[in-house]
């Protein structure tokens, strides 16, 4: 729903020149398996606005839709604080999100920093009725669909083999990467150590780039294997990037920066 | 109950781009995936167990007809069978295609017949379209799984539950009970405003108290009037009384002017 750029019946902030002053919402969006979580602040400079919405006459109103799931909803408040969470389960790629003010009750309404063409002009309002709105802004949320079976599509095994390069196996029903004897150990002394869950992501990373390759290469040759089909989905279904590696990068949530941020962690710690 | 199983993404994929060269198929009287699958995978098992007693068949939850007289059942029966869904996995082609093409085959045979609807055999492209439009889910806009013939009556129900009332599905009883609840869906419940619960709900809470508004030639004023106002106020956050007490008001103009214009 695009809310700026419009012609309303009376001044609104935010809106094309309708006013001076400024609306704005700086957000932040991020998605687990769980929620949908937004956060960010309001700044909003037009005082007549700001003094309706302290004295309740006004609110923010976070309003949100995702048109695959047909979700729609309004979040009223009136700190300039924003922080929501929704279930992630109601949606499904394509989130639009877009920040007013709107009056709380009925009155009248008149800025000072109008446009000369409503200088000195009252507008009566009504409950609903939008007095500011800020650019509307779009996040997508790639879950995969929950009806699936969940379960990894990956599993680290030992190859049986001394002193190999790790090698990767497409041919089961999930992408089994294959250590050798000694780097398996090794995976397994460090996997529940703060910095394992980093470094597995860099055993993690090239297995999943290589089997996105080759699925989009040879479609015809996983069609029975059962982490084809779910990568697959998640790649067609998610606008995946079309490079291989910033799609493996994309559904393992970012691998390299969350390991540089736990080597930086623990660096932190060490130097505590 | 055991898990649902959906077709593979892969073999939907192939599904849907062999549309015209299946295009007879959809006449057949019998489901036929498994005799085109030839031996290659078909389905694959999903974690969802629709809410049955042992013994019934999913197939069964579907009364078998030809017109949108057995739609309201079949909504309501569908949702209570199908209520561990999440929006997210009811939005999966995956699973109402292949429910459409395998349990409920029948079902969409009956309902949504290839012949007739001014489609003849020899329309091909229009044959083509209306097998996307109700066997598929063409698109990512949540209209297409209101077209779909099985997911429609899912989220129908969906979009319409409440919970709050001593019998969750009034609202979608009320739907059912215009008398062309087609162009009511189209008017209303595809469009963005059919997303905003109170202006549904108050729209539908008018019309059980006026059967008036359930004439075309009132509602489809009723309903761009009240979709006008919410281009400059946030319809989201009127209470539901309001948008009612505001829709009765237009009503009323409107059944005077009409009155006026008769006599």
């Amino acid at each position: 729903m695009r809310l700026t750029e419009r012609s309303y019946p009376r001044p609104v902030v935010g809106n094309r020149d309708d006013a001076s002053s400024e609306f704005a919402a700086k957000l932040k969006g991020r998605v687990d398996g769980q929620f949908f979580y937004l956060s960010g602040t309001i700044h909003c400079s037009s005082q007549p606005i700001s003094d309706m919405v302290r004295s309740k006459q006004a609110a923010y109103v976070i309003h949100l839709e995702c048109s695959a799931t047909a979700y729609r909803s309004a979040h009223q408040q009136t700190n300039s604080d924003i922080r929501i969470e929704i279930p992630s389960r109601h949606f499904c790629g394509r989130v639009e999100v877009n920040v007013l003010a709107c009056a709380t009750n009925p009155g009248k309404y008149s800025l000072p920093e109008a446009h000369p063409d409503y200088a000195g002009t009252d507008f009566p309002i009504l409950p609903g009725d939008i007095l500011a709105v800020s650019p509307g802004v779009e996040y997508y949320v790639d879950l995969q669909s929950d009806i699936d079976k969940i379960g990894s599509i990956m599993l680290i095994r030992d190859s049986g083999e001394d002193e190999v390069p790790m090698r990767v196996d497409l041919g089961g029903e999930k992408i089994c990467i294959l250590l050798s004897i000694q780097d398996y150990d090794r995976y397994r002394q460090i996997k529940d150590h703060p910095l394992g869950h980093a470094l597995s992501s860099s055993i993690v990373l090239p297995a999943l780039t290589y089997a996105i390759d080759q699925l989009r290469s040879t479609p015809g040759d996983f069609e029975s294997q059962r982490w084809a089909e779910l990568l697959l989905r998640r790649l067609e279904q998610s606008g995946m990037p079309d490079e291989s590696l910033a799609a493996a990068q994309e559904i393992l949530k970012f691998p390299i920066s969350r390991a540089l941020a736990a080597g930086v962690s623990v660096l932190e710690i060490a130097e505590e | 109950m055991s898990e649902l199983s959906i077709f593979p993404a892969i073999f939907l994929q192939n599904l849907q781009s062999r549309i015209k060269i299946n295009r007879k198929r959809y006449s057949e009287p019998d489901p036929w995936i498994e005799e085109m699958a030839g031996g290659s995978k078909f389905s694959i098992q999903s974690r969802f167990s629709p809410n049955l007693d042992p013994g019934v068949a999913v197939s069964s939850i579907l009364a078998i007809a030809d017109d949108a007289a057995s739609d309201l059942t079949n909504a309501i029966q569908l949702h209570e069978a199908f209520s561990g869904l999440s929006p997210i996995a009811a939005r999966d082609p995956r699973l109402w295609v292949s429910l459409a093409h395998i349990e409920f085959w029948r079902y969409m045979r009956t309902r949504w017949p290839l012949e007739g609807r001014a489609i003849r055999q020899s329309d091909s492209e229009k044959a083509e379209d209306f097998i996307k439009e109700r066997y598929f889910l063409a698109g990512n806009d949540s209209r297409t799984l209101l077209r779909h013939g099985i997911s429609r009556l899912w989220w129908i129900a969906h979009l319409t539950i409440d919970g709050a009332k001593e019998d969750p599905y009034y609202y979608t009883k009320l739907l059912f009970s215009f008398s062309d609840s087609q162009d009511i869906l189209a008017t209303l419940v595809e469009r963005n405003l059919g997303r905003c619960r109170p202006a549904l709900q108050a729209f539908l809470d008018l019309a059980a108290e006026k059967p008036e508004a359930m004439d075309r030639q009132y509602y489809r004023p009723l309903i761009k009037c009240l979709n006008s106002q919410g281009g400059a106020r946030l319809i989201d956050l009127l209470p539901k009384a309001t948008i009612k007490e505001n829709l009765q008001v237009l009503l009323d103009d409107a059944c005077r002017l009409s009155s006026q214009s008769t006599s």
